[in-house]
């Protein structure tokens, strides 16, 4: 399944895309690769100044201030249970529109934008419990988690 | 074409609401005076009409149908009068006409299908009607003219008015434009007469057009300006000539050589604004008003606060610090002047009188009264008290369920009680609104039974509401017991119609509290209840202190602050629990820090060092401890985002937030959340 997907997107990819195919985000968070639905990405911002929220969970950073918009940031890294790190220049925030639900995503690194067929789609197994995760993609020998969005801004 | 229909349904129902309202009121008041006055009778039938005309236009069918019985009646009563002995026979059955037009109404609302079955309600009025009086004869249109070949001669301009192809129902999209025309002029005929009752006129109007007479080119003119503005108009044509009588009408539809034909493609047809024109209301004193769709004043009030917020960026930029500019300075004071201005505009547009919902209480005190035997009186006093829409919307339910509750449980039960108690046999509700500054207070008062505290702490013990001993209760806690969610005083089999069932107090609280306002309830046993709700007048703009504690900085707004000072260790003394507390003129308030309750990381810990406000709410009022004033601002008051709310941040004192002047955001606190948030963390 995955060599053949493999070879089908290095004949296709660069001439044509076909209807299932969809333009994903990938960004990197505690090592692994995540991808987002570019349609559902509203744009990418570095240097924002944060303000700090109280009395709400570790992972939600705060809120920024986006042309007028108040948009909550929910730290990646945090979210997936994994340990804080420093932030360095390369970290960004990802502004995500859910049925009209903005929110912010911080992540390590925003890395570049990959087709992928949703036939090539894989459920992620269903005995490692991937709280986030609504599927597994491999392509070119790198696999990508897709980041479940929705269930992101369900709490 | 979706969104001009959407317009159209919006307008059919605003229309129809305040047709159905109205009508309401008329009955209220005629069964007040216990007769129809012919004003009363004219102005139900004209109700009705419209009803009739636009329901059948949105092809609402049943509100058409029963809209059409109730016009008949009334054709009738117009012409025979009504036997006095029916009248009480004739209120009942228009009430419930009127909840049976307002429950479709809210069905084509909630996008609900519709009640098909009106045979009911038909049947009610037609055997009404035939046992009152005889009809002689079948009404069927409301038009002046009685006849149109009598009259078609008379007149020297024509219109002739054809319809897009296919948009169906030509004859009544004819009526509604008659209707229309009739506000603007009164002497014109029509041809064919009976669009409104002939549905064989369709074929006659899709071929030869709709045809109507004028007598001078004032109402021609004013006629076209009307047919401009009506949908589904393919072209029209104004024939300036002796009008074609009815007979002759047909063979000269080709040689109308005079006439000066127009497309409807230059008309800006879809437009809103059209749309309201031709569905405007029929009363003429209503010319100087126009519906506006609330998202779109509520658009405008983003824009004006983001004027606000621009205009701050702009005046205390940072590159003009140290500079001296005089110019400048004089500009920015006018800017300024101007945009408060501008804000203020904007606010009273929004401003509603609360008389519409008050108004409503009339009708739930009659219902309730017939039907529990009580007679009272309601008494509505500052009904004039303009507040913001949201907050009309807000209000309207709690303060029916507070009419309810005091027709149901404030009053006694017969007017032998009241005697007894020496009390007026007719009990009196109050409803009172009127504003404070910054607040708009309504209050619900009965002069009946009061509240018997015994009774509702047995009530709560009952029902494991006490957190403390019975005895320790003061009247004015046991009183807020009745707000507690699942508090009722009546046990199951009690339960009423009209309350009773344990849901109404919390959920008023939990309204009034959407809103920003506070409720309480005072009561004297034997004397009657008062129930007071205050409420935010804006909800958008507020002023505010800004404060900082370690990096973060908060805005409390300025009319909740009733001191600010410094303080030393001194004056700190600790009740049983090592709480901290200020003496402030002769009373004892606790001291909460913000830092602690946030936990937030500064440096100013020691209390000299900070700052103290004495802030006060509601019934509550304690001191803050924070790090340092920042200075008062204007602040544009922007909701969370909905994100955030699932994690109940508002219940920790965060209300909302602001952007400052420099693009930073400020979280706005509540005084009072942020003080039960400090009682639950301890």
């Amino acid at each position: 399944m995955s060599i053949e997907s493999t070879v089908l997107m290095d004949m296709d990819a660069p001439v044509e895309t076909s209807v299932t195919m969809q333009e994903y985000l990938v960004f990197i968070s505690d090592e692994l690769r995540y991808v987002v639905s570019a349609a559902n990405v509203i744009e990418i911002i570095t240097n924002l100044s944060i303000t700090h929220m109280p009395k709400v969970p570790d992972y939600i950073k705060g809120i920024i201030n986006l042309r007028g918009q108040v948009i909550p940031i929910i730290d990646i890294r945090l979210r997936m249970y994994r340990s804080p790190v420093e932030y360095d220049e390369e970290c960004c925030i990802i502004v995500i529109n859910m049925n009209d639900v903005f929110v912010g995503l911080l992540v390590e690194k925003v890395s570049h934008v990959v087709n992928i067929d949703e036939e090539n789609i894989s459920q992620p197994p269903a005995n490692k419990k991937q709280e986030l995760v609504s599927g597994i993609v491999n392509l070119d020998n790198d696999v990508y988690l897709i980041l479940d969005c929705e269930k992101l801004i369900q709490f | 074409m979706d969104n001009a229909m959407e317009n159209m349904l919006e307008l059919y129902l605003f229309e129809t609401n305040s047709m159905v309202e109205q009508l309401d009121e008329i009955l209220l008041n005629a069964e007040k005076d216990k007769t129809f006055s012919s004003d009363d009778v004219n102005e139900i039938f004209r109700i009705m009409h419209t009803v009739k005309g636009s329901s059948a236009m949105m092809q609402f069918q049943t509100v058409a149908g029963v809209a059409h019985t109730i016009e008949d009646l009334f054709y009738s009563i117009r012409n025979n009068g009504v036997d006095a002995s029916k009248l009480s026979e004739l209120f009942d059955l228009m009430f419930r006409c009127s909840d049976f037009l307002k429950l479709q109404v809210e069905k084509i609302q909630n996008n609900e299908p519709l009640n098909d079955n009106i045979d009911t309600i038909v049947d009610e009025i037609k055997s009404f009607l035939e046992t009152s009086d005889e009809i002689e004869e079948k009404f069927h249109s409301a038009a002046p003219t009685a006849d149109h070949q009598g009259s078609a001669g008379e007149g020297e301009y024509s219109i002739r008015v054809f319809f897009d192809e296919g948009c169906g129902m030509e004859n009544l999209r004819s009526f509604m434009l008659v209707t229309g025309i009739k506000e603007v002029c009164e002497n014109f005929t029509y041809y064919p007469a009976d669009v409104e009752s002939n549905n064989e006129t369709v074929q006659m109007i899709m071929e030869e057009g709709f045809l109507i007479n004028f007598t001078n080119k004032r109402d021609t003119d004013a006629a076209v300006n009307v047919i401009k503005g009506s949908l589904n108009i393919r072209t029209y044509e104004v024939l300036e000539k002796k009008p074609i009588p009815a007979e002759e009408y047909h063979n000269d539809v080709i040689s109308g050589l005079s006439a000066e034909p127009k497309t409807a493609a230059a008309l800006p047809k879809d437009t809103p604004l059209q749309n309201s024109a031709a569905a405007s209301h029929p009363a003429s004193n209503k010319q100087s008003l126009i519906n506006v769709n609330l998202t779109k004043l509520d658009k405008l009030m983003d824009i004006v606060a983001e004027i606000v917020i621009t205009e701050s960026m702009v005046t205390s930029c940072p590159d003009l610090k140290g500079l001296k500019l005089d110019n400048f300075t004089k500009s920015a004071r006018q800017l300024r002047k101007l945009t408060d201005e501008l804000q203020d505009i904007v606010m009273s547009i929004r401003m509603v009188p609360v008389s519409g919902v008050f108004h409503k209480m009339n009708r739930i005190v009659r219902d309730i009264g017939q039907s529990l035997k009580k007679d009272v009186r309601l008494i509505l006093e500052g009904e004039e008290t303009e507040v913001d829409k949201t907050i009309v919307d807000n209000i309207g339910d709690p303060i029916m369920h507070m009419v309810r509750n005091a027709m149901d449980h404030g009053i006694e039960i017969t007017s032998d009680d009241r005697i007894a108690a020496g009390k007026n046999p007719q009990g009196n509700i109050i409803l009172h609104a009127e504003h404070t500054g910054s607040e708009v207070i309504i209050q619900i008062s009965d002069d009946g039974r009061g509240v018997n505290t015994k009774k509702v702490l047995a009530k709560a013990a009952e029902n494991g509401l006490l957190v403390k001993p019975e005895n320790e209760y003061t009247q004015r806690e046991v009183l807020q017991l009745l707000m507690m969610p699942g508090f009722s005083t009546k046990s199951a089999e009690e339960v009423s119609e009209f309350s009773g069932r344990g849901v109404g107090m919390d959920v008023v609280k939990k309204n009034i509290d959407k809103v920003g306002g506070t409720i309480t309830i005072t009561s004297e046993e034997g004397k009657g209840t008062t129930t007071t709700m205050k409420i935010p007048l804006t909800l958008a703009i507020v002023d505010g202190m800004e404060i900082a504690v370690g990096k973060s900085i908060f805005t409390i707004p300025i009319n909740n602050i009733r001191q600010s000072f410094k303080t030393t260790k001194d004056e700190i003394v600790y009740d049983s629990n090592r709480g901290e507390m200020i003496k402030r003129m002769d009373n004892f308030y606790p001291v909460l820090r913000l830092h602690e309750l946030y936990g937030l990381e500064t440096e100013v810990t020691e209390i000299e060092n900070g700052i103290v406000l004495w802030v006060e709410s509601g019934d509550k009022s304690y001191c803050l401890f924070v790090d340092e004033l920042l200075g008062e601002h204007q602040v544009v008051v922007k909701p969370l985002p909905t994100y955030l709310n699932s994690f109940d941040v508002k219940n920790s004192g965060i209300v909302g937030c602001t952007i400052l002047g420099d693009g930073s955001i400020s979280i706005i606190l509540d005084v009072l959340y942020l003080y039960e948030s400090s009682k639950s963390a301890y």
